[in-house]
């Protein structure tokens, strides 16, 4: 089983075997691992071609591992279609995967069966959708939006206490002033305030694994750097673990720590931020980094060269890599078995046939 | 360089039940032939409906109110139906934000050629149309065989590279790219604008192009104009708009976008939101945002003015240029009123 094992602060120049094990247990108690994924592959059933035709899958995702600790993040990022927020849904428990499964603090969410241990788990796992114009009640002010998960999940009763405790939080995440904050209705707010009253309510529900499906991006550019500013507080001061969905991969770089490539179901290249985005060795991460636009290059700067435009559709019969198909350094292997991963460096995989 | 569209003290008003909104207030700007400019800024801020503008596309409750735009001396304000008609497509053509709703979903790709094609008279059988057609995929790489397909067999790329087709069905002289390629994946992205660029070289059109995204309008454009809430706020090369902004605004925005290279620093972002605007304060409308409003900044209005040969903006005191030391020549004549000098001192 591949996990990520994260570039831990490795100050050290020569490790041997017990200091890695040492730097190993300090990582694991400053960060601790709160939710984990284990070979996540899921299938949908597609429509038949005919009515006694043969079932036929789409595979989504196709064995994805992801540990996600407290006060780090990871972002997933890839192409539309290539499973990055389904593997979100998955954690959410809106689908449910096919093979492996989700660990919360080392259960199985699949055995999660009684309402409150299920109660519990949605209360310290929550998401935060792309559009904010939609998943708040346009019917409702903030101060219901923001009472509601206390009284179910803490069964706190409205009255002085909750409102000093609803002031608090929105000035936590930047709503000033809060008093009359609390009594607007969510189109009295731009989309920046609205993703912010939305990370309100996961602090309010007391959330501590926050799926972040690409929170910025439906947001005006001049605001969409205060939303990651304070998502990162909550990192860093609240210690909460984030998972970050998005295809902004600049963003990425910016909030994240560790991150995966994401290419139609697949991890193809995955570890330390750093490390995958400034020495990026599978062909598609350098495709998708040489698109990114920068400013300081030009727009005349040639991509590296595909062989084909269009990204297969997966089904559990496909065999090999998932790139091939468009890769210019495709060899006969690559079509034929998904190619095991390797540690190109400490915390920096790479599956690939050419690093085998 | 010759200008093709020059455009003045443009103003576009929304009548709404409160009243009239202004959405473009006092935007004064040129196109040069062959040249992309791009016009970046928030959603509202205004630059979608300047390219309606330009095309005379507007809709009540949209009005143009003042202003004018010429396009190469001719007066398009002035334009009957008759000449619009002339002028849309084949002077100057457009490619919206979505492909999907511009193509007809229930016509093959062909048909849709033939209509313009139709339409302006440039062909006199079927048959010619589809040839002349076929040449036209061929300049977006889009295999001549698919001419015969319906949009909903097209991926979203290779639909955004169908619509460009049919924009330069007519060889217009400018071409408006109303953020052509938000929907679509960065690498997608890169390859359609990589071909923009290419037949742009091969053609010689110009270009307005309009995007929120300021990193990608910096590779691809030769100058750029960032507009805030209406109003044109700097216009300066697109080398030098993020390096050395001279609007607090500007020098946010470059301030917003993390960049994949380089050292990894915290940003800023600009603080608060947009202006409503519904209710306009009095005095800069950036003042209640920026970092270093004074008390002239939300008494005054300032108008954009020209900071050196090259550059525009419209702020009481903007941002120095750290390698520039001399005075610039006071500046010689802009559409504001030359009474107000403040604005050349901090330079």
């Amino acid at each position: 089983m591949n996990t990520i094992t994260q570039s831990a602060p490795s100050s050290a120049t020569n490790i041997n075997a017990s200091t890695a094990s040492e730097q190993q247990a300090q990582f694991d108690s400053q960060y601790p691992l709160v939710l984990e994924a284990k070979n996540l592959t899921i299938d949908f059933r597609k429509k038949r071609s005919s009515f006694f035709g043969p079932k036929e899958y789409l595979r989504a995702l196709n064995g994805l591992d992801f540990q996600l600790r407290a006060g780090r993040c990871v972002a997933l990022v890839g192409e539309s279609g290539c499973g990055k927020s389904t593997s979100a849904k998955i954690a959410t428990k809106i689908h449910k995967a096919s093979e492996g499964a989700i660990y919360y603090k080392g259960e199985n969410i699949d055995t999660l069966t009684r309402s409150e241990q299920l109660a519990e788990y949605r209360r310290e796992v929550q998401m935060v959708f792309q559009d904010p114009f939609s998943s708040l009640n346009p019917l409702h002010t903030i101060r219901y939006h923001l009472q509601r998960p206390l009284q179910i999940h803490h069964q706190l009763k409205p009255g002085k206490a909750m409102d000093e405790m609803l002031v608090e939080l929105l000035t936590k995440v930047g709503l000033t002033p809060a008093k009359e904050v609390l009594e607007k209705f969510p189109h009295q707010l731009s989309g920046g305030q609205r993703q912010r009253v939305f990370l309100a309510k996961t602090l309010a529900i007391g959330a501590e694994v926050i799926l972040a499906d690409e929170p910025t991006s439906m947001l005006d550019v001049s605001i969409r750097i205060g939303v990651l500013n304070l998502m990162n507080e909550m990192k860093h001061e609240m210690g909460k673990a984030f998972l970050y969905i998005t295809h902004d991969i600049a963003t990425a770089r910016y909030f994240s720590e560790d991150i995966i490539v994401l290419y139609c179901g697949h991890m193809v290249e995955w570890g330390s931020t750093e490390a995958v985005t400034q020495n990026p060795q599978h062909p598609y991460t350098q495709l998708l980094l040489a698109a990114v636009p920068d400013p300081s290059r030009s727009i005349h700067e040639k991509l590296p060269t595909q062989r084909s435009m269009e990204t297969p559709m997966w089904s559990p019969e496909h065999k090999g890599c998932p790139y091939a198909a468009r890769c210019p350094k495709a060899m006969a292997q690559c079509s034929q078995g998904l190619p095991e991963p390797k540690e190109l460096e400490p915390g920096h995989f790479i599956r690939c046939h050419l690093f085998v | 360089m010759s200008k093709l569209v020059e455009v003045k003290n443009l103003c576009v008003d929304y009548i709404t039940f409160n009243g009239r909104v202004r959405a473009v207030s006092d935007v004064s700007f040129h196109i040069n032939q062959g040249e992309i400019l791009g016009l970046a800024g928030e959603s509202g801020c205004g630059k979608s409906t300047i390219a309606y503008s330009l095309m005379r596309l507007h809709r009540p409750p949209a009005l143009i109110s003042e202003g004018s735009i010429e396009f190469e001396g001719r007066d398009v304000l002035a334009m009957d139906d008759d000449q619009l008609r002339e002028f849309r497509w084949k002077e100057t053509s457009m490619v919206f934000q979505s492909a999907m709703n511009c193509l007809n979903p229930v016509k093959t790709i062909e048909y849709q050629f033939w209509d313009i094609f139709d339409a302006h008279g440039l062909v006199s059988s079927r048959d010619e149309s589809i040839e002349k057609a076929k040449e036209l995929l061929r300049i977006v790489d889009i295999p001549t065989e698919r001419l015969f397909d319906y949009p909903h067999q097209f991926s979203g790329g290779m639909r955004q590279r169908v619509v460009i087709a049919m924009a330069l069905a007519l060889k217009p002289k400018l071409l408006i790219m109303d953020e052509p390629t938000t929907a679509l994946d960065v690498v997608v992205q890169r390859e359609i604008l990589q071909k923009v660029y290419q037949l742009k070289e091969q053609f010689g059109f110009s270009i307005l192009f309009i995007t929120h995204d300021l990193s990608l309008m910096v590779e691809l454009c030769d100058r750029i104009g960032i507009m805030y809430s209406g109003k044109l706020v700097e216009l300066a090369p697109a080398k030098q708009i993020l390096s050395q902004p001279l609007h607090p605004y500007a020098h946010g925005l470059g301030d917003s976008f993390p960049t994949l290279h380089g050292e990894l620093q915290e940003m800023k972002g600009i603080p608060g939101t947009p202006l409503d605007l519904q209710n306009v304060p009095p005095g800069c409308r950036f003042a209640p945002r920026c970092f270093k409003a004074t008390a002239a900044c939300r008494e005054q209005e300032p108008q954009l003015q020209q900071a050196n040969e090259q550059r525009w903006v419209a702020c009481v005191d903007p941002l120095k240029i750290a390698s520039q030391t001399q005075q610039p020549e006071p500046l010689t004549q802009s559409h504001s009123e030359p009474s107000e000098t403040t604005c050349v001192e901090a330079l």
